[in-house]
């Protein structure tokens, strides 16, 4: 994430402040996924005994949906947190989510009583609250829009205004 | 000439669209080029924790040396046929009856305390989540010849 000097979007206070709110939202969101992913991680076997409690695919696949899973929050969340790949991670982490709450809202529709799996051994083996979860996620998710959002509609009426002019080119090319 | 000036104006915003998902669409794949790999070296790396746990015959509860894990309560226990149930007991070395008691655990580990991890184990129970947490729970102990065997199973008679 490149944040030019020429956006004179950042010269006004409330804009930095909104805009640095909402970065650290990002960020949050970010650090939930990689703990999300290395609490799964740590324990595969459990990880996998949840995922094939949630039917959510054919036993055959489950293995490889258990291994996919955490690397892929932890990659998601570390992009989204140093701010490297970040449209691609925040399309994946929004996917991911909505993915997840779907998966939730089917085992609360069929009135599953088993763990989501989220955080691993930490998500706990009592009853379940399917509804704080997927509440959990529409945060994250909402996380991750705000801040493309609010970037965009604040976007300087001049964009090319940001692109290095023909002079400054020239004056590189100089030297 | 309002004309032209519309279609340099769609044509801008149309490019910058593309060209914005086509920068989205790059790093998509790069990330998940990238859990790829990883996803592929933990599969092989796990691979034998990750293995579905085989299902055992009825007729290998009547074998010796096989340890007897009862996953499941009292109450399911009742859904073995009188005839089954006594049988299955008197030729265990060891039986544990899980899941009425809770945490269910640290009694499974002392109880398998002595045996090496080569010991034959069958766990036993409904074919609900607690049977195959309970092998899955002795897989991550270290057991290797685990197998389920389903009340279902069992009744059926297979």
């Amino acid at each position: 994430m490149k944040i030019s000097s020429l956006d004179t979007r950042f010269h006004n206070p409330k804009f930095l402040a909104g805009w640095v709110v909402t970065r650290l939202a990002e960020v949050l969101a970010g650090g939930i996924l990689i703990f999300a992913g290395a609490m799964k991680g740590t324990d595969m076997a459990l990880w996998l005994h949840d995922l094939s409690n949630l039917h959510i695919a054919p036993p055959e696949y489950l293995p490889w949906l258990a291994v996919s899973l955490p690397p892929l929050e932890i990659i998601t969340g570390t992009c989204l947190m140093i701010g490297k790949q970040l449209s691609g991670a925040r399309t994946i982490a929004i996917c991911l989510l909505l993915a997840f709450t779907v998966v939730l809202g089917f085992a609360q529709a069929y009135g599953l009583n088993v763990s989501c799996g989220c955080f691993g051994k930490l998500s706990g083996h009592g009853t379940p609250n399917y509804i704080l979860d997927m509440m959990r996620n529409a945060i994250l998710i909402l996380a991750c829009i705000v801040h493309p959002a609010y970037s965009r509609a604040f976007a300087p009426l001049n964009p090319s205004a940001l692109s290095t002019s023909p002079t400054e080119k020239k004056r590189k090319r100089n030297k | 000439m309002e004309g032209m000036r519309i279609r340099t104006w769609v044509g801008r915003h149309l490019r910058e669209h593309l060209r914005n998902f086509l920068t989205t669409l790059k790093e998509v794949v790069f990330i998940l080029t990238l859990t790829a790999i990883i996803a592929i070296v933990l599969y092989l790396w796990q691979r034998d924790l990750l293995a579905p746990v085989p299902h055992a015959k009825v007729t290998d509860i009547y074998r010796t040396n096989v340890i007897l894990v009862q996953a499941s309560n009292r109450s399911n226990a009742d859904a073995i046929p009188a005839d089954v149930a006594p049988t299955m007991q008197s030729k265990t070395g060891h039986l544990a009856i899980v899941g009425a008691i809770n945490p269910w655990q640290p009694m499974v580990n002392a109880l398998l305390q002595q045996e090496t991890k080569d010991s034959e184990i069958i766990v036993y129970g409904t074919s609900d989540a607690t049977t195959t947490e309970v092998a899955g729970f002795l897989k991550r102990l270290g057991f290797h010849r685990i197998s389920v065997l389903y009340n279902e199973d069992i009744i059926a008679g297979h």
